[in-house]
C-alpha cells in the first residue's frame, strides 16, 4: 500500500512538477507565436511581416545581442532584464508592454528567446553592473545642470547635437550592429527608449546601448559626473527649469 | 363605405416591396461584417466597403429601411380600417412620403459608405440628411394622426390608436434630441446621457409603440376575437409610456454620467418589466383556447413567436440592466445578441408576420406554397434564437476574460467559435429569407384570383 | 379618459418631457459647471509623439501638415476625429475606463467627466462595444510606427487580430498620407493628459 502511494506521488511529481527546460521552451514557442511572431519573425531574426514598416527594427534574437539590460556592455542580459522589457515595453519604439501575460508564460517566453541564439549555450550573463540605483539629491539642481552641460558639450553633443535633438554632426548616417540606419536619441521628445525614470537616463549613460554606437561611460566618467549629465539631459528634455 | 375601400393598396404594396429589398441588403451586410471576424471579409481593402462602414449600413438599414417601411405599410393598412377614415392624403402626400423615405434611406446608405457618418449610435444618418428625416416624420404624424383624430371625436379610441398617437408624436422629438444635441450643443458626458436616451428612445418610443399598436390590431384580427382585457391594455400602455423614456442612461452604466441618472435608469427599466408582463399576459390570454389557429396560420405564428421573444428580451433586460451584471456583460457580444433578438426576433418577426398576412389579400391570390412558408419560418426562427444564445454566451466569455485580466487577444481568440456559429445562423436566416421572398413573388404571379372576405377589425 | 388629447399630451409630450429631463437634461445641468475646452485649448498640449511623427515621416509630414506645432496638431486632431467617426472605429473601440471589471489595471485611470468636456468629444465617442481594447488611455502605449504598421495590416503586428486593414491611410509607396498621419496623432492624443509623470525627481514614481 505504502509503496503504491509513494509510486503515485512520484508520478504526480513527474507529471505536475516544475516543467523541464525543453517543455518550457516549447511552451515559450507557443507564447511567441501568439504575441511576438508578427514583428520578430518566424525564426526570431527580427524579420517579421510587420518589420519593414517599423522604424526602429525589431530585435534579432539570433544574434544574442540585447540593447537594454543591467549587465556590462557585451555581456548577455539577465532574465530580469528581458522580463522588464516584456513587462514595460520600450517607449517610443514599437515594442509595447505585455504586462498582462501570465507570469509562467513570460518565463517560458524568456526561455524560448534564449534558445534562439547559440550564445546562450557558450556564455552566462555577467553580474549586473548596477543593482539598486537611486538618483542622489543633487540631481536637477542648477549647479548639477551646469556641470552636466560642460560634460555634455564635450562628450555627447557630437552625436546628440548641442540642443539634444539628435542632430550632431557625427550622428548622421549611423548604423547599428544589424546594419539598420539609426539616429541618436532626441532628448526634446522628453522620453528615452530605456524607460521613464530618472535612473533610466543614468543607466543608459552608464551601460551604453549594446549593438548601437552608444558607448558605456562607466569607465570614462565618474559616477557623480554621470549624474550631472543626467541633470543636464533632464534640462534638455524640458523636465526641469 | 366598405372597409376595404378605405385602404389605398398600391402604397401598402410599394412599402412592403421596399422593406423586403432593404431587408435583403441588410442581411447581406450583416453576413459580410460577420465574415470579417473570421478573417474572410469578401471585400478587403476597398475603402467604400470597409467593414466598419458596412456595419453602420447593417444597423441603419434595418431600422430606417426595413422596419420603417414595414411599419408604414402596416399603418396604411391598419389605421384606416381601425378608424373608418382614410389617411390624410394618399395619392399626393402618400407617394411623396414613399419616395422621400426611399431617397432618405439611399442617401444615408451612400453617405455612410462615403464616410459622412455621424457618431451617434442608431443615428449615423449623415448630418445633411437629418433635417429631411425630421420633416418626413412630421408629415407621417399628420398623415396618420388625422384619421385617428377624426375617429376619436366620435368614440373612445382602441388600444392600437393610443400607441400610434404617442409613437407618432414621440418620434420627431426623439429624433431631434438624439441627432442634434450631442452633435452640436452638448459635449462629452452630458452628450453621452443624451445619446443613451436617444439610443433607447429610438427603440422604445419609435419601434416599440408602433409595433405594439400593430399587434393590438393584427393579433385579435387573426384570432377573430377581441383582446382579453381592456384594463390590462390600459395598464400596459401607461406603464410603457411612463417608464420607457426614463431609462436612456442604462446604455452607459458605470460611465462618468452622474449616478442618480444611472440609478433612475436601472430602476425604471425594472419597473418597465411589470408593464411588459401585463401586455404579454394580455396577448397570451387572448390566444388561450385558440391554440389551434397557431398551427394553421403562419402569420399568427410569426407574431406570437415575436411576442415570446419580446418576453425573453425583456426578462433578459431585467437581468442585464443590473449594475452587477453590467460589470461583466457591458461592451460584449451579449448586448449584440440582445439587440438582434429585439430588433429582428421581435419587430422583424411582427413585420414578416403581417406581410405574409397582407400579401395574399393585397394580391387577391392564395399563398403560393404553404411548405415554403413553413421552411422560411423555421429556418429564420431557429437561426435567430441560436444566434441569440450564441452571442450572449460569447459575451459572457468575453466579459469574464476581460475581468480576469487575460491579455486582450485572448478575448478575441476565445470568441472565434462563437463568431463562427453566428455566421452559420446568419446563413440560415438568409436562406429562410430567400424562401420567404420567393414565396411572396410566386404568390403575386399566381393566375387564379380569390376573393378574401373583408374582415372586421 | 381615452381621448385623443389625453394620449397626445400626457403620454406623448408630458411623459417624454419628464423622462428626458431625468435622463438627458439633468445630467447636463449637473455637469454644466465644467468649463468646455475649445479645439485651440485642446491642441495646446502637444504629446512628444507628434514631434516624433514629424521626424519619422519628414517628407509626408511637411507636405500635409508643415511644421509640428499647436496649429498643425489641431488640424491633425480634427481630421483624426473625422476619420475615426467615418470609419466607425467607435463601434469596436470604446473611450471610457469603467471603475469595475479590473479595467483600472488593464487600461489606466478611471474616466472622469472633465476629460470629456472638450470639442473633441462633440459628439461624444464613449462607445458601446469593445471588440478591440479601450482607447481612452492609448497615448504613448504604442509608438507611431507601430500604429502605422497596425493600420496597414493589423494581424501582422497583433497575430489573430480581427481589425480590418486601412490601406487608404497610405499612398502608393506605402508611406502614410494625411489621413494616416492624422489618425496616429489622434491615437497619441487620446489620454495624453493622463500619462504618468515622466522623470519626476522628488516624490515621483
Amino acid at each position: 500500500m505504502k509503496r503504491a502511494v509513494l509510486a503515485f506521488l512520484l508520478m504526480a511529481v513527474a507529471f505536475y512538477g516544475p516543467a523541464g527546460a525543453e517543455e518550457k521552451v516549447a511552451m515559450g514557442r507557443k507564447v511567441y507565436e501568439k504575441y511576438c511572431i508578427g514583428c520578430h519573425g518566424e525564426k526570431g531574426d527580427g524579420k517579421g511581416i510587420a518589420a519593414p514598416d517599423l522604424i526602429v527594427k525589431p530585435r534579432d534574437f539570433t544574434s544574442g545581442i540585447y540593447k537594454f539590460k543591467t549587465t556590462p556592455p557585451g555581456s548577455l542580459p539577465r532574465d530580469e532584464d528581458l522580463l522588464r522589457v516584456i513587462d514595460q515595453g520600450l517607449p517610443l519604439t514599437s515594442m509595447p508592454s505585455f504586462r498582462l501575460l501570465p507570469g509562467p508564460q513570460k518565463e517560458a517566453l524568456v526561455a524560448y528567446l534564449k534558445s534562439l541564439s547559440e550564445r546562450w549555450k557558450r556564455e552566462r550573463p555577467a553580474e549586473p553592473l548596477v543593482r539598486e540605483v537611486k538618483a542622489p539629491d543633487f540631481v536637477g539642481t542648477p549647479e548639477s545642470v551646469e556641470k552636466g552641460r560642460s560634460i555634455y558639450n564635450v562628450r555627447c553633443a557630437v552625436c546628440h547635437g548641442p540642443s539634444g535633438r539628435g542632430d550632431g554632426p557625427a550622428g548622421k548616417n549611423l548604423k547599428d550592429r544589424w546594419g539598420n540606419p539609426i539616429r541618436p536619441a532626441n532628448f526634446t521628445y522628453g522620453l528615452i527608449n530605456r524607460g521613464p525614470r530618472v535612473e533610466d537616463i543614468y543607466l543608459s549613460i552608464t551601460l551604453g546601448v549594446d549593438g548601437t554606437p552608444m558607448p558605456s561611460f562607466a569607465s570614462t566618467l565618474g559616477e557623480e559626473d554621470r549624474w550631472h549629465l543626467t541633470s543636464y539631459i533632464l534640462k534638455l528634455m524640458g523636465k526641469i527649469e | 363605405m366598405e372597409r376595404d375601400d378605405l385602404v389605398y393598396r398600391p402604397l401598402v404594396i410599394a412599402h412592403i416591396i421596399a422593406a423586403l429589398v432593404y431587408f435583403g441588403l441588410v442581411l447581406l451586410g450583416g453576413l459580410a461584417y460577420s465574415l470579417q471576424f473570421l478573417g474572410k471579409y469578401p471585400f478587403p481593402g476597398i475603402e467604400f466597403l470597409s467593414p466598419g462602414r458596412v456595419r453602420m449600413l447593417h444597423t441603419n438599414g434595418a431600422v430606417y429601411g426595413f422596419i420603417t417601411n414595414g411599419f408604414v405599410a402596416g399603418l396604411y393598412w391598419a389605421v384606416p380600417r381601425l378608424t373608418g377614415y382614410k389617411v390624410l392624403n394618399e395619392r399626393l402626400l402618400g407617394w411623396f412620403m414613399f419616395w422621400a423615405l426611399q431617397a432618405a434611406v439611399v442617401a444615408t446608405a451612400v453617405g455612410l459608405l462615403a464616410g459622412f457618418a455621424q457618431a451617434v449610435e442608431w443615428g449615423e444618418t449623415p448630418i445633411f440628411v437629418d433635417p429631411f428625416v425630421v420633416v418626413w416624420l412630421l408629415l407621417a404624424l399628420v398623415q396618420f394622426a388625422t384619421p385617428i383624430y377624426r375617429h376619436g371625436k366620435e368614440r373612445s379610441l382602441y388600444a392600437s390608436n393610443w400607441y400610434f398617437i404617442a409613437g407618432l408624436i414621440w418620434i420627431p422629438m426623439v429624433y431631434i434630441m438624439g441627432n442634434y444635441f450631442p452633435q452640436f450643443f452638448v459635449p462629452g458626458i452630458a452628450g453621452a446621457a443624451i445619446t443613451g436616451t436617444w439610443i433607447h428612445d429610438a427603440v422604445g418610443l419609435y419601434v416599440t409603440p408602433i409595433g405594439w399598436g400593430l399587434m393590438y390590431y393584427f393579433v385579435p384580427l387573426l384570432l377573430r376575437k377581441p383582446i382579453w382585457s381592456h384594463a390590462l391594455s390600459l395598464l400596459g400602455f401607461w406603464g410603457l409610456a411612463f417608464f420607457y423614456p426614463l431609462q436612456g442612461v442604462h446604455h452607459y452604466l458605470w460611465s462618468p454620467i452622474p449616478m442618480y441618472a444611472q440609478y433612475a435608469a436601472v430602476f425604471s427599466t425594472l419597473a418597465l418589466e411589470l408593464a411588459v408582463v401585463t401586455v404579454i399576459v394580455n396577448f397570451f390570454m387572448t390566444l388561450r383556447g385558440s391554440g389551434e389557429v397557431l398551427k394553421q396560420s403562419i402569420p399568427l405564428r410569426w407574431m406570437m413567436i415575436g411576442i415570446v421573444n419580446y418576453a425573453i428580451t425583456c426578462l433578459q433586460c431585467a437581468i442585464q440592466v443590473l449594475l452587477t451584471t453590467q460589470k461583466v456583460i457591458h461592451f460584449t457580444d451579449w448586448v449584440v445578441g440582445h439587440a438582434h433578438l429585439i430588433m429582428f426576433g421581435v419587430f422583424g418577426f411582427w413585420i414578416l408576420g403581417f406581410f405574409s398576412y397582407l400579401w395574399p389579400r393585397l394580391m387577391g391570390r392564395e399563398v403560393y406554397s404553404r411548405a415554403l412558408d413553413e421552411w422560411a419560418f423555421w429556418l429564420i426562427t431557429i437561426g435567430v434564437e441560436t444566434m441569440w444564445v450564441d452571442l450572449i454566451s460569447g459575451g459572457l466569455v468575453q466579459g469574464f476574460t476581460w475581468w480576469g485580466l487575460n491579455p486582450w487577444m485572448d478575448s478575441v481568440r476565445f470568441s472565434i467559435p462563437f463568431w463562427f456559429v453566428r455566421t452559420i445562423t446568419g446563413l440560415m436566416i438568409i436562406a429562410g429569407f430567400i424562401l420567404y421572398v420567393y414565396n411572396i413573388y410566386m404568390t403575386s404571379r399566381k393566375e387564379t384570383a380569390v376573393a378574401f372576405q373583408p374582415q372586421e377589425a | 379618459m381615452e381621448r385623443f388629447a389625453t394620449f397626445a399630451l400626457v403620454a406623448g409630450i408630458l411623459f417624454f418631457a419628464f423622462g428626458t429631463f431625468w435622463q438627458a437634461v439633468a445630467p447636463w445641468l449637473t455637469l454644466r459647471g465644467i468649463p468646455m475646452k475649445s479645439m485651440d485649448e485642446v491642441a495646446r498640449e502637444v504629446p512628444p509623439e507628434f514631434y516624433m511623427l514629424a521626424n519619422q515621416y519628414p517628407e509626408e509630414f511637411k507636405k500635409y501638415f508643415g511644421e509640428p506645432n499647436e496649429r498643425s496638431f489641431k488640424e491633425a486632431l480634427e481630421l483624426g476625429k473625422k476619420v475615426y467617426i467615418a470609419e466607425a472605429c467607435w463601434h469596436c473601440h470604446t473611450q471610457q475606463v469603467r471603475p469595475v471589471s479590473n479595467e483600472e489595471f488593464r487600461f489606466g485611470r478611471v474616466s472622469y467627466p472633465s476629460e470629456y468636456a472638450n470639442a473633441m468629444q462633440l459628439p461624444q465617442l464613449l462607445g458601446t462595444r469593445r471588440v478591440g481594447p479601450d482607447l481612452m488611455r492609448e497615448s504613448g502605449r504604442h509608438s507611431n510606427d507601430w500604429h502605422m504598421a497596425h493600420f496597414k495590416n493589423p494581424p501582422a503586428v497583433t497575430p489573430g487580430s480581427v481589425m480590418p486593414s486601412y490601406p487608404w491611410f497610405f499612398d502608393e509607396k506605402g508611406r502614410p498620407n494625411k489621413k494616416g498621419l492624422a489618425m496616429v496623432a489622434y491615437m497619441q492624443w487620446l489620454g495624453s493628459w493622463e500619462r504618468k509623470p515622466m522623470y519626476a525627481l522628488k516624490g515621483g514614481e
